[in-house]
Order: C-alpha cells, then structure tokens, then sequence
C-alpha cells in the first residue's frame, strides 16, 4: 500500500499501535542501497519508442525501513527514493504491512495489511492466491501485505484460515487487488505438510488447490502443488487475417479461458558441507505458449508495414503494440518453466547460481549471485543475463543484462 | 527332540538374563546420569532460554547473535532470531521435524535435517537443550582432568534429526556435571569439542556457557551463553508451524 492509495484501515491501526506504545514495544530499523546497472538488448524488437520508456537505463534505490511491534500491532513500512539514470529522483512511501494479530471471543484474528503466502514453492507459488508475487526478483526486499480480516484456528497438527481479502474493493487493478474470500486448510500427517486452498473472486471465479511438502531423507525434501481455476483471461494476438480489421480494433483481444491448471513439482537436496540444490518445474496457463510469442514478435517486427496493411493510423498501431508488451512484466513468460539452483553456504557467505529454462522456446535466464553479512551489514551482488534460442521470449527482452550490488545496514 | 528344547527354553532365558544384566544396568545408569546432567542446563521441562551466540575466528570476535529458545516437553522447540540483522526469524523443532520463517516473505518453509546444520551456528546447538531424550550409550571409561575424576559416556543418537550422531560426553563423577564432550556428526568425523562453564545461579549450577571449538573449520570457536532461564509455557498453537507467521503478543 502506497502512501497515495489511501487506507482508513491503516490510520485505524496506527492508532492503535500508538494507543498500545506504552507496553512492550520492539523497533527496528534498516537501511539498504541498491545499484542496478543495465544493458540493452540491441537485437530486441521491444525498442524504446515502442515501450514509452528508456531502455538500458542504470538505476537505484535507497530503502529506509521500519519494522514496530507493540502488542500484536505489527508495522513494516518503507521510505523509498529512486533514481533512474537521466531522471530526477522519485521518492514513495511503501507500508509493506501493518496488522493486529491476536486473540477476540477465544478466536485468533488478523486484521490489516498482512503478507499471506499460502504455497510450498520457491520459483513460482501457485496457491499464492492472495499474495501473487514475482518471486524471482534480483534483490528481495519485503514485500507488500494484502488486506485482510483473517480468522484462524489451530491444533495440534492442524489449522483454519479464512480470509476476506480487500473488504469492499470488488474488482480491483489486478487478482491480488480483488475483493475475495479464501480459506486454508493445513494438515500435518506422518512426515506430510499438507495444504488444500480455496479462493472465490468476480474475475477468477473459484480457484482450488492443493499442496504438499515432505522431507524423504535427512537431505532431500519433496514439494508439490496444483491449483484449477475457472476463469482465466488472457490477451492474445489475433490472427493475421483477422488483424486487417484495423483500426477500429487492436490487433489483441482479451480471451477468457475455463478450468485451468497450475502445477508445480519441486526438490531440495542439502549436503551437511553447506551445498544445496534445488530443482523445480512448473507449468503456468498465464504464460504465452511459443508459438503465441512467435506471433507477437512477428507482429511486432512487422509493425512498420501495418499502417499500410490496414490503413490505421501508424499513432493507433503504436499504441496498441505497446499496451501489449505489459506482458513482458509477466512473472512467467512462457507456460512451462524449469528452475535449477546451485547454492553453497558456509557462515554467512553464500554464493549461488540458477538458471531458469523454457523448454517450449529455448529461452535462458542465468543468475550468477554472491552474499555476505556481518553483525548488523549485509552485502550482496549478482549479474543475470537473459538468452536461449534465437527467437526464445527471454531473448528479445529489451535488457539482456543486469548486474546489481545491495548493502543493507540493521539496527 | 522338541520337548527336550522346551525345556532349554528357561534356562537358555536365564543365561540370555544373565548375560544382558550387566548391559541393561548400565543403560539404566547412564540414563541416569543423563537426566542428571541434563538438569544442569534445563531445569523445567517448559522453559523460556535467553541465548547469546558469539562466533570468534583465532580468537577475534567476527559475529554475535542473539536468540530467545522456548522448548517443550516432547522435544519442542522454538527459537526466535533477536539480532538486528536476523529480526524476524523462526525456527520451529518438533520431534525429528523443522520449519523456519524469513521475515521477507512470511511462510513457513520446511527445513531437513541437513539445512538445520547450515548457518552461523547449528540451531540444534541452541534449541537442544537435553540429552537424555535424544541419546542412548555406555559408560566408556573413567578418566581424571583437570584433577577431577570423570566419567566418559559414549552416546549415539536415537533419531535422525539429532545434530550430533554421535558424542563422547564427560560428565563429573561426583554429581554428574558435564565438563566437556566430542561430537561427532553423521560420517562419524569428530565435529566439534565443546567445554561448558558452570556457575551458581540462585544457589544452584548450572550450566551458564558452552564453547564449542570447530575441528573442522580450524580457528572458530563458537560460546553458547545461557543469558537467562525462566519456567515458561506457551500455549500449544505456538508449535503449530502455520503459527509461526503470527506475531502475537506472548513473546
């Protein structure tokens, strides 16, 4: 929740955090500074007149945050000042969370903004139905809650959630922002986490899903989970005939699909020497498939003989092809995803590499990374480069290289 | 023929008996002076443990680490990470099981014993807290050090999730104090060799630090300070792991 997104929910609880402030407080602050330099892809055909934007631009930040607990009010905001190569600095205010956890009528309650990741996975999350985020960022900083009035219960090997999520907002910019009600069901049995989940929302209609996780051997853990949804829309590249329907039409066109899966198989490997290994496949309907790529390459490639193809005027084409390269913010570019990663740490120096591959089009992302801390700093830096085949979607990103370097300070 | 082997039953069960009792003897008394020497380092079985980890490298101190342990009867743990850098940090120890949260993205993750090793120092040195529970063994031997006569007691684990498979434990013969121990881990290489330092506390000893020298990484040495103990029961949902993305009030 940002500063300019409002949140009446959010003064509530912050009264009553500063209402709470004479007992037992716990505070915390830290700094981090992020440099991120890029390079540009000059082979891509996702140049900058068509993103609206600058391409290969060096950029960074600077996170001021604070983490406050007081009596089951729990706050971590972020004060946030970026810059972009070429560009005055921008500064936001962030509040990742700010809830009350704690105990009304014998049951447990969560009310505000809280973080409600709900899955088993690393790479990808498919029973993140709340939180939905890209898990594959350079440098993790916390991530933003979702509001909620959560009520829950626990027993020995066993608990209830049930969330109402975004009371009132309906449907909102995205899944994550919708009005929805989602519930939780964990099992732990014999050597089983367990997890089945439920959500229901105007645009995705019923999601269901299950997971599991289990340690099979000292250094070997097993995951898995699997999610159908009802509905889900997608945007997709018209046929060539149908694109001499322009102007009057984009050349995309939004189609609902039903009864789609997601699924996700995964392990992880420990050595006692500090290397572990982790591998994960997984396969998301919200990914184009190749060939639908292919198409909008091509289209995108051909863009220049469009206004003579279909008499639109070239401002209207432009605008449409660029709306359409938001799904290169996608999380997961393609269906079917394989995630390798080699780690090996010893104190607190880690040193990993990972490599992502999409085996429907050959594409590449090579992340090479190194982290050390002390008492109260931690630096990390790491380099990822974007390939694979010729006409892989990795490939023709309009970056195909970023090398970044954090420091983060505690106290 | 069988009705003669009937009758070798009895007296092959007394031999069988005669042979195990000195064995079984002995496993009783080091059980015995496990649950002695355990009480040396926890008192209660439910207990809340303020715990300081400074990690030294050729006797420079390179990292120090705070951490408040809750344990439970039935081998429960939980361990909340206290340092500025680690804030936010939750392992939970049920039995041979083990899950920790990150603060980042607040989901409890399931750990194997392996991972539990991995780190600055093994959360199995600062959430176990007994031996008696983990480890069966014999006496193997008396010995004298530093002048004061000792028994050495050559325990392996009983389960899988233990940090050390085996240890070689010196406890004081006169009240079973422990003075040191070898542990050993699963390729059965010698790991580490702790020390501990006892002091009174409220008119009784206890344990008040362990120092544990890393034969491995040679030149570490890790001191385990039991800053405070106190008897303390959380309620039973804290060693739910869904429960470890709450943040309660009772910490």
């Amino acid at each position: 929740m940002s500063w300019s997104r409002g949140g009446h929910g959010a003064l509530l609880l912050a009264g009553l955090a500063f209402a709470s402030a004479a007992q037992a407080t716990e505070a915390s602050l830290a700094v981090a500074i992020v440099p991120e330099f890029r390079w540009s892809n000059s082979s891509s055909v996702f140049d900058q007149p068509l993103l609206g934007r600058s391409v290969g631009q060096d950029r960074g930040r600077a996170d001021l945050e604070l983490q406050w607990r007081s009596n089951g009010v729990n706050l971590v905001a972020t004060g946030r000042a970026s810059v972009r190569e070429g560009e005055r600095a921008q500064y936001s205010g962030i509040v990742n969370e700010l809830y009350w956890d704690g105990r009304a009528f014998g049951q447990h309650l969560t009310v505000g903004r809280k973080i409600m990741s709900w899955d088993v996975g690393f790479g990808f999350r498919p029973l993140d139905v709340l939180q939905r985020d890209d898990r594959r960022v350079l440098f993790a900083s916390t991530y933003e809650g979702v509001a909620v009035i959560a009520w829950e219960r626990f027993n020995e090997s066993s608990a209830w959630t049930l969330a109402y999520a975004n009371p009132g907002a309906g449907k909102g910019a995205g899944p994550r922002d919708d009005e929805s009600l989602a519930a939780r069901y964990y099992h732990h049995i014999e050597n089983v986490d367990l997890y089945v989940i439920g959500r229901v929302s105007e645009r995705l209609g019923l999601e269901a899903g299950v997971a599991a996780a289990v340690v099979a051997k000292d250094s070997l853990e097993l995951h898995g989970s699997f999610r159908y949804q009802r509905r889900l829309d997608r945007t997709l590249i018209r046929d060539a005939d149908e694109q001499a329907v322009l102007p009057g039409d984009a050349p995309f066109m939004l189609v609902t699909g039903h009864d789609r899966l997601t699924a996700l198989a995964g392990a992880t490997w420990t050595h006692a020497n500090g290397l572990s290994v982790l591998g994960e496949w997984w396969y998301d309907p919200a990914g184009y498939s190749a060939s639908e790529w292919r198409n909008l390459l091509a289209l995108v490639r051909g863009r220049e003989e469009l206004p003579q193809r279909t008499g639109a005027p070239p401002e209207a084409i432009g605008a449409a092809l660029a709306a359409g390269t938001r799904y290169l913010e996608q999380p997961n570019l393609l269906r079917q995803n394989l995630l390798l990663r080699i780690s090996h740490q010893r104190e607190t120096f880690q040193r990993s590499f990972d490599v992502l591959w999409t085996p429907e089009d050959g594409g590449i992302v090579a992340t090479l990374s190194l982290a050390y801390g002390w008492n109260r700093q931690h630096i990390s830096t790491g380099l990822r480069v974007f390939g694979g085949a010729s006409d892989a979607a990795y490939r023709a990103l309009p970056e195909d290289t970023v090398l970044f370097c954090a420091w983060r300070i505690s106290r | 023929m069988f009705s003669r082997a009937l009758r070798l039953v009895p007296a092959s069960a007394v031999a069988i008996a005669c042979l195990l009792m000195p064995w079984l003897a002995h496993g009783a008394e080091v059980k015995d002076l496990l649950a002695v020497a355990d009480e040396y380092r926890l008192a209660n079985e439910s207990m809340l443990v303020h715990t300081k980890v400074e990690l030294f490298r050729h006797g420079e101190l390179q990292r120090e680490r705070l951490y408040t342990v809750y344990t439970r009867p039935g081998r429960r743990s939980l361990v909340l990470f206290r340092s500025p850098s680690e804030k936010g940090q939750k392992v939970l120890m049920l039995e041979d099981e083990f899950w920790i949260i990150l603060p980042t993205s607040q989901r409890p993750i399931r750990i194997t014993p392996l991972q539990k090793l991995i780190g600055d120092a093994a959360t199995g040195d600062i959430a176990t807290m007994t031996w008696s529970d983990d480890y069966d063994g014999v006496v193997a031997r008396e010995e004298t050090v530093a002048g004061i006569p000792c028994v050495v007691l050559d325990l392996a684990a009983r389960r899988k999730g233990v940090t050390y498979r085996r240890i070689l434990l010196t406890l004081r013969k006169d009240d079973s104090r422990p003075v040191q121990a070898d542990l050993y881990v699963a390729s059965d290489k010698l790991a580490k060799q702790a020390q501990f330092r006892l002091e009174r506390r409220g008119g009784e000893w206890v344990v008040a630090a362990m120092v544990l020298k890393d034969l491995i990484q040679t030149g570490r040495e890790t001191v385990i300070t039991y800053e405070s103990r106190e008897p303390k029961t959380l309620p039973a949902e804290y060693y739910n792991p869904m429960f470890l993305v709450r943040n309660d009030v009772v910490e």
